[in-house]
């Protein structure tokens, strides 16, 4: 068999970007190596240091006080639940104020897509240190700056979803002589309502998570009595809260998948 | 997705006829004589959870017991906290900028590392390629534990025993991160059809051949995607442990806060703001790139 008669497996154009790209990606990974001059093995070769960690100072874990414990777990759920709700519902309205379909005024557009990329690309911890600035530690500012972050988020979630609504449908309703708000009303909601639903749990998972994040920096919750053990060197503890949080994240990860399932189905 | 309000009755239509022209008759029209537009079954769940969700919400936050007082004095001071941050210094930006990169190095780092970690770990988690069953459900009970620890915790845990540095963060983000990799390359390699792994096998290839020859290449461009949505959370972890006491940008952010050199900071943020804005668009790019070639 000679050359021509071969049919590659792979595209030639396609095989040449992947390779590119592996290139691109080992060059900053040396690059990387250097400049933090990270060894990998170390860490393996001092694994008995790693293991007496584990076994002395960690395990077993205890929980300490259940009473704060319980609170800061409510608090953190409280949290996490209340910033998807608010920020649904601010993103809803923004984002048919940034749809390519739905806009009334170009330049808003611009401007709440400005808006909601500087919202999610600044992480939701630098958020909380700006926001204890005005408002003060305490939960308050866990809310708000996990409001901004999922705003962000949502903002645009929501958008990529409203634009994928079919134009036939929009042009259909055009025909039949519908204004803006019949059609919004009538096609684009209907039609995004579960695309939107699957984002709104998604976020709701990623705040739970970030919700203790938030709270060990100032913002209240589980987070900041985590904080407090790990602080105070009181490694069985943190552990215990630790643990707990897993507990928490996994329960509400079943609950998502399952109302997705059950929901979207 | 236009098509869920038109295709709804349509379904409805083919399952009722059975059922002879009545029920055909009710599901097409309302009980005014109109035309159905909506399933009103799938409507009933859907509406139901918005309510629950509705309630739900508006419970944690009156459960929280959010103050209001502090809530208003807050807005009142805003005006000033952006006073204090728009005195922009640019004193420190050599220092903010070296653990910049440093931030962006262990990003890359702990994403090289746990995309290979992951890697192996999800041939043995995918259920089409695992050698044995309870490998597979042993594995994915490990890495459900795993991930849901958030990586930052997980940077505050190996800080204890590793001490400062940008070991620990790599380290830390790469437990969280191989696990999350793993899982989303096994979802990939599930995907890839039973019928081409069993023509291989049938041809005489090996387990390894087959993974290079046919699973990773066809699940190249998921690998590739979740790369990049791994990259950017783990950059935005990389950037804010310093804040829980381990290196790079996020100690110059807290640093600054904690001296109440507000100028500094808020040129810190705006460097990781630029940074990941940057990453965003370049994704954005490639993916739309890719989906014009495939």
């Amino acid at each position: 068999m000679n050359r021509h008669t071969t049919i590659p497996l792979i595209p030639r154009r396609e095989k040449i970007m992947t390779l590119l790209l592996a290139l691109g990606v080992g060059l900053l990974f040396v690059i990387s190596t250097l400049s933090t001059g990270y060894n990998p093995l170390d860490f393996l070769l001092n694994m008995e240091n790693f293991w007496d960690f584990i076994f002395q100072d960690i395990l077993p874990p205890k929980i300490a006080d259940w009473k704060t414990i319980g609170e800061g777990v409510l608090q953190t759920i409280c949290m996490a639940v209340g910033a998807s709700l608010v920020a649904s519902v601010c993103s809803l309205v923004l984002a048919f104020l940034g749809s390519n379909t739905t806009a009334p005024w170009p330049p808003l557009k611009k401007i709440v897509r400005l808006v909601a990329s500087v919202q999610r690309n600044i992480p939701s911890m630098i958020w909380t240190f700006l926001l204890i600035m005005s408002f003060g530690i305490g939960n308050l500012v866990g809310v708000l700056a996990l409001l901004i972050t999922t705003c962000g988020f949502l903002i645009r979630s929501f958008i990529e979803t409203i634009d994928e609504v079919g134009n036939e449908s929009l042009e259909a309703m055009e025909a039949v002589g519908a204004g803006r708000l019949t059609t919004i009303t009538q096609v684009i909601v209907p039609a995004c309502l579960p695309g939107f639903l699957s984002w709104l749990l998604y976020s709701l998972e990623v705040n739970i998570r970030s919700s203790t994040l938030v709270g060990a920096v100032g913002g209240g919750g589980i987070g900041l009595v985590m904080m407090g053990y790990i602080k105070q060197f009181r490694y069985h503890s943190a552990i215990g809260v630790i643990l707990l949080i897993a507990a928490i994240v996994i329960l509400v990860d079943m609950l998502t998948n399952f109302l997705r399932k059950k929901v979207l189905a | 997705m236009n098509s869920i309000a038109t295709t709804a009755p349509a379904k409805m239509l083919a399952t009722g006829s059975s059922q002879g022209k009545t029920r055909q008759e009710d599901l097409l029209r309302d009980g005014r004589g109109r035309i159905r537009t909506k399933d009103p079954s799938r409507d009933r769940t859907l509406h139901l959870f918005l309510l629950a969700f509705a309630i739900l919400g508006v419970l944690a936050l009156v459960g929280m017991k959010l103050d209001m007082e502090q809530l208003i004095q807050g807005v009142g001071e805003i005006p000033t906290a952006i006073g204090k941050l728009a005195e922009l210094d640019f004193s420190q930006v050599d220092i903010t900028f070296t653990s910049l990169l440093e931030s962006v190095a262990v990003a890359i780092l702990s994403t090289v590392y746990s995309m290979l970690g992951g890697m192996v770990l999800a041939v043995f988690l995918a259920k089409n390629l695992t050698p044995m069953r309870w490998i597979s459900t042993l594995l994915s009970a490990a890495m459900t534990f795993l991930r849901a620890i958030p990586s930052i915790i997980w940077v505050l845990l190996v800080l204890v025993c590793v001490g400062f540095g940008p070991d620990a963060g790599i380290i830390g983000i790469c437990i969280f991160s191989t696990s999350f990799f793993a899982r989303s390359f096994a979802q990939c390699f599930e995907e890839v059809p039973q019928e081409t792994l069993e023509a291989l096998q049938a041809m005489g290839a090996g387990r390894v051949k087959i993974f290079f020859s046919a699973v990773l290449p066809s699940a190249l461009t998921g690998v590739i995607a979740w790369t990049s949505i791994s990259f950017e959370s783990n950059f935005e972890a990389s950037s804010v442990l310093g804040t829980v006491g381990a290196g790079g940008i996020g100690y110059v952010i807290s640093n600054s806060f904690g001296r109440y050199a507000y100028g500094q900071a808020i040129v810190a943020i705006g460097m990781v703001l630029l940074f990941t804005y940057a990453m965003e668009m370049l994704f954005t790019f490639v993916k739309e790139k890719k989906a014009r070639i495939g």
